[in-house]
């Protein structure tokens, strides 16, 4: 399994103290996304030209800093050169599970997130099988736009699952795609997911218009019926902790300018959805 | 507000005013004195058990006795300390510390106002520094100079730190123990010890009744009259409830202080709430708090209350699991957050059982910004480590903490917990630079050759093997350091009174005997400084042999880094313990046991091993002073890591990250004791149900026991915002209208405005390092 990082994530992942993976890789390319070196499978190495370092890296480096073409990565592998870091790590099933089994006592659960785990289904599934083996609760974080997506339906514990705009004009402005096969995938998993959570970033300008959050809205009621009645529902706002990353890639980051949804925004849609009687989840 | 308690606020401001403590001065003239009296008869041996004892029961006799206004019992420590007995004071200096080579430092103390002169302290100063105890110490520290001098060791002479047994007092009185006492010399001795108490409580009742006619107040009257009436019985006679038997506690305590005095050891408690569960029926739980507060606030001496390392534990389980939390636990606890005050320390036994209320309980503390926080200690682990040692099982719920950390079971151990220190930085330090300080530039140890390598291009090919040797070539002279101090005290000052709340009644022996004490459980301990610096080090040169070689990384040390910054960041950039890398973790785990292996393979003079302790109480920074540049990227003179931790700028991983590398350590090889610290950087209020989040993200984590692995069995916490102490810092008079805000150093609460600023300094940095 190919990750990115992974680390400790306290009822914001899933339920209680979880420990979460994070697949590198994702079929989409939005333009908030706060973890943009999760979107390329391959490995990457990522630049801080902003933190002091007194080691010249043309020391450290055999490639003459072409990054791009390098595979050694020595300046971290070898010399931990303090601007550089690395990002993506093959891991087997059985060294992750060997991991997870040194924590068990301290976690309430797994979490899967990503780029898009469900690009990596074959592992994501032998994983949850494992994990599930072992009696911990598993946890998947996905765009719900892929083949796979239905797959991990029943199988995992708790699915969380972005709905990002709620036309299909918004949907390709933040993506680049349509949101066809999200919907089909979402209203799958409304009638097949018992633990299931639907996670709405709130974009400025992208997916805050009158029109989206009703289209959304329209969708969400969808989804509750489709699930009995019930559904849950989290909001997240937009924020830019992505940006230095962005900055250590040389990739541009479109939203830099963007401000954020307000808080009191984000209330007044919550509060809408909670009297159309979605449960609303807040961290 | 009952009675009671208006007297406990009474007395803890008459204690807040108390700026001068000079009281121990004046008892060490009167003792002074007495013995000066004494030895005109030829025959009287003032070091032997009953000369002791005599010494101590002619002090009894004459010591100035005072109630202090709101006392609802009668006793004192302030006969007995110093403001120098707590290492944590704001005189403290990283760069002065002298250690306690000299027994007569304590004299710089007296503050000169009133009817003491400079001549008057030089006089008592020049008896006891001309006494054998004194003389003979000066000449055995002579002899380790070259080791201690740059603290590659250090020895001191200690057997008190330990925890007295007074319940057999407390249900029998002191009569019936006295008439236990055999006709031999020390049976005598312990007899005549027991007196002291006994005229201790008849002079306290005498002036009880005096100080209750004078009385105007109509409430100090009542308090003064009750308190008579009390010692009508108590110590004499056992206690028939909670206040008889706080008072008779509070008298033998007073009296086994004496003993001691100046500046005794760290005596404590163990499990309060335990010692007067019996005593419980017939108060009510408002009484029993006020009586609780009374009895920590005799604990307090001088206006700030300097931690004086009396430890006092509450909860905890039996050796089969049983929680014996009672109605005392709470009270004992209640009386703690209310109090709040910065001695004596408070600690928690956690287990398996811990009943919710008792996590709630503790929740409080940790929710209150500025308050003092409990330790825990682990009783599922302690247990197994005690086991290992060869406790008996009928001991192990009656383990206690004597000092910080240091585990002996009641009654029963005296482990001379803090006999050695060893500094592992220092002999990291010399075995890399053949055996010459980078300090001082003197050679201390062994060089290359006298370590049996061709070169010193060997000794770092080799390091972690020449490390060894060079650490077994000061352990035996470390254990015979610690070895001559133990020998000094117990030929001079034995402790008939201390023995006889031991093992004294059954081995019939002083407990301090060198050679064959007489107590249950006897060792010597040893504490082991600088863990993370030398498996961080081994670990960076490894990785940096390779591409610098020796000479450079050497050349660097030498130059404390400067013009080598590009080797020096290096260093520093390489993995390091505590952030749950294997690679690296596993040579924490790998130096942690085989120091403790040769540490605890030491003998002391009765043949009984040494105890591996891995806690630094602040010496972290005291040893790091004495140590040059290390591999791990340190600078030179710079703090080593506190105990078992990592040093805070070596560590970035979250809490959770940390906990489990912290769980790979061979704990139960650490029979002495070990010191470890996790800081949540925000105020505990932020937290929610504190108790409840502290349970489940961090106590047992740490704490569960989940396989046959050795699970960590003792932590203490802050939880403050740092930017908050930065603010505090810049106005303490705004932020901190009372002038106390007790934060956690090492095993003792502390006022954290009262601290030198290394100390702030480092409490800050190991927040800032932490992560939730």
């Amino acid at each position: 399994m190919r990750i990115f990082s992974s680390g400790w994530s306290d009822n914001k992942d899933g339920p209680g103290l979880r420990y979460i993976i994070y697949c590198k890789g994702c079929n989409l390319n939005c333009c908030y996304c706060g973890n943009p070196e999760s979107i390329n499978y391959d490995i990457e190495v990522l630049r801080y030209k902003e933190r002091d370092s007194k080691v010249d890296l043309a020391k450290c480096c055999q490639h003459n800093s072409d990054c791009k073409n390098c595979r050694t990565f020595e300046c971290v592998n070898v010399y931990r050169h303090r601007q550089m870091e690395l990002v993506g790590e093959d891991l087997p099933i059985g060294t992750i599970i060997e991991k997870i089994q040194s924590m068990r006592h301290m976690i309430d659960g797994v979490s899967i997130g990503g780029g898009e785990p469900t690009l990596q289904i074959n592992e994501v599934l032998e994983l949850i099988k494992e994990l599930k083996n072992l009696g911990i609760h598993t946890a998947i974080e996905s765009n719900a736009s892929t083949a796979n997506y239905q797959k991990v339906l029943g199988v995992v514990d708790y699915l969380i699952s972005d709905l990002k705009a709620g036309t299909d004009e918004g949907y390709k402005k933040i993506t680049g795609q349509s949101n066809a096969a999200v919907k089909t995938n979402l209203r799958a998993a409304a009638k097949l997911q018992k633990d299931f959570l639907i996670r709405i970033p709130l974009i400025t300008d992208y997916n805050t218009s009158e029109i989206e959050l009703m289209a959304m809205r329209e969708f969400l009621l969808e989804l509750k019926s489709l699930h009995g009645g019930e559904l849950s529902v989290q909001t997240l706002r937009l924020h830019h902790a992505g940006l230095v990353k962005y900055q250590a890639l040389d990739r541009d980051y479109l939203l830099q300018n963007a401000v954020p949804p307000s808080v009191e925004f984000q209330k007044n849609f919550e509060d809408l959805l909670r009297k159309d009687g979605f449960d609303i989840l807040s961290f | 507000m009952n009675i009671y308690s208006e007297g406990v606020e009474i007395l803890r401001k008459g204690k807040k005013e108390q700026v001068v403590v000079n009281n121990w001065f004046y008892v060490q003239e009167q003792k002074m004195e007495i013995i000066q009296n004494l030895t005109k008869d030829k025959n009287f041996i003032v070091n032997s058990p009953l000369g002791q004892a005599r010494i101590l029961k002619e002090l009894a006799e004459v010591i100035k006795l005072e109630l202090p206004a709101g006392s609802v019992f009668a006793g004192t420590q302030d006969v007995a300390f110093s403001p120098s007995y707590a290492l944590i004071n704001p005189a403290f200096k990283v760069e002065s510390f002298g250690g306690y080579c000299d027994p007569c430092a304590i004299y710089d103390d007296v503050v000169i106002e009133g009817d003491i002169t400079v001549e008057r302290v030089e006089k008592v100063r020049k008896f006891y520094r001309d006494d054998e105890y004194a003389s003979q110490l000066f000449t055995h520290y002579d002899n380790y100079e070259k080791a201690i001098s740059e603290v590659v060791f250090f020895m001191e002479p200690v057997t008190g730190h330990t925890i007295p047994d007074v319940r057999p007092f407390l249900s029998n009185g002191v009569l019936a123990m006295q008439a236990k006492c055999s006709d031999s010399d020390f049976g005598k001795a312990m007899k005549t010890a027991l007196d002291a108490v006994l005229i201790l409580g008849e002079r306290y009742c005498k002036l009880a009744i005096t100080e209750a006619e004078k009385a105007t107040d109509k409430n100090e009257k009542i308090r003064l009259t009750q308190m008579a009436e009390r010692l009508e019985r108590v110590p004499a006679q056992g206690a028939k409830n909670l206040a008889e038997a706080i008072q008779m506690f509070i008298l033998l305590w007073e009296v086994m202080v004496l003993e001691q005095a100046p500046n005794p050891y760290a005596f404590s408690v163990g499990n309060m709430d335990r010692i007067f569960a019996p005593y419980m029926a017939g108060t009510t739980f408002e009484d029993a708090v006020a009586y609780f507060r009374h009895l920590l606030a005799f604990f307090i001496v001088g206006s700030r209350g300097w931690a004086i390392s009396q430890n006092i534990m509450v909860g905890g389980s039996d050796e089969h699991g049983n929680d014996l939390s009672s109605d005392a636990t709470y009270a004992v606890l209640e009386a703690f957050f209310i109090s709040n005050d910065p001695q004596p320390a408070l600690s928690a036994k956690i287990h398996k059982n811990t009943p919710d209320k008792f996590y709630q309980e503790l929740g409080r503390f940790f929710a209150t910004p500025g308050h003092s926080t409990p330790s825990l200690f682990n009783d599922d682990s302690m247990f197994e480590m005690l086991r290992k040692q060869g406790i008996a099982e009928s001991d192990l719920a009656f383990y206690s903490i004597a000092g910080c950390q240091e585990p002996l079971i009641m009654g029963k151990s005296s482990l001379n917990t803090t006999n050695t220190w060893l500094n592992l930085g220092k002999i990291l330090e010399l075995t890399l630079n053949n055996g010459y300080s980078l300090i001082s530039g003197k050679k201390l140890a062994p060089d290359f050759m006298e370590l049996g390598y061709n070169s010193q291009a060997d000794v770092w090919n080799n390091l972690e093997e020449a490390f060894w040797k060079m650490l077994d070539f000061f352990l035996p002279q470390m254990a015979a350091a610690g070895n001559g101090c133990t020998a000094i005290l117990g030929n001079n000052k034995m402790v008939p009174m201390t023995s006889i709340m031991h093992d004294g009644l059954k081995f019939d022996r002083d407990m301090r005997d060198p050679e064959n004490p007489g107590i249950t459980y006897n060792g010597s301990g040893c504490l082991i400084h600088g863990l993370s610096v030398v498996a961080d080090s081994f670990y960076a040169v490894q990785k940096a042999l390779p591409i610098f070689g020796y000479e450079k990384i050497s050349a660097a040390l030498k130059a404390d880094y400067q013009g080598f910054e590009e080797i020096q960041e290096f260093l520093q950039n390489q993995d390091k313990y505590g952030n749950n890398i294997d690679e690296v973790d596993v040579i924490a785990v790998r130096v942690a046991e085989k120091t403790a292996k040769k540490v605890a393979a030491l003998k002391n003079n009765a043949g009984n091993n040494y105890c591996a302790d891995f806690s630094t109480p602040s010496t972290h920074l005291l040893y790091g002073y004495w140590v040059g540049a290390t591999p791990d990227g340190r600078n030179s003179r710079k703090m080593l890591g506190y105990g078992i931790d990592p040093r805070p700028e070596s560590c970035s991983a979250p809490l959770q990250s940390r906990i489990i590398s912290a769980r790979k350590l061979p704990f139960y090889l650490m029979n002495g004791g070990y010191a470890s610290h996790i800081g949540i950087p925000c105020q505990g209020n932020s937290l929610g149900n504190a108790g409840e989040w502290m349970r489940d993200r961090v106590i047992k984590p740490l704490f569960a026991i989940t396989d046959n692995s050795e699970v960590p069995y003792y932590v203490y916490f802050n939880l403050d915002s740092t930017e908050y102490l930065r603010k505090i810092l810049t106005n303490p008079k705004l932020y901190v209208p009372s002038g106390v805000y007790i934060m956690r150093i090492h095993g003792t609460f502390v006022n954290f405005l009262d601290l030198s600023s290394a100390i702030q300094e480092d409490i800050i940095q190991r927040l800032e390092a932490s992560a939730i």
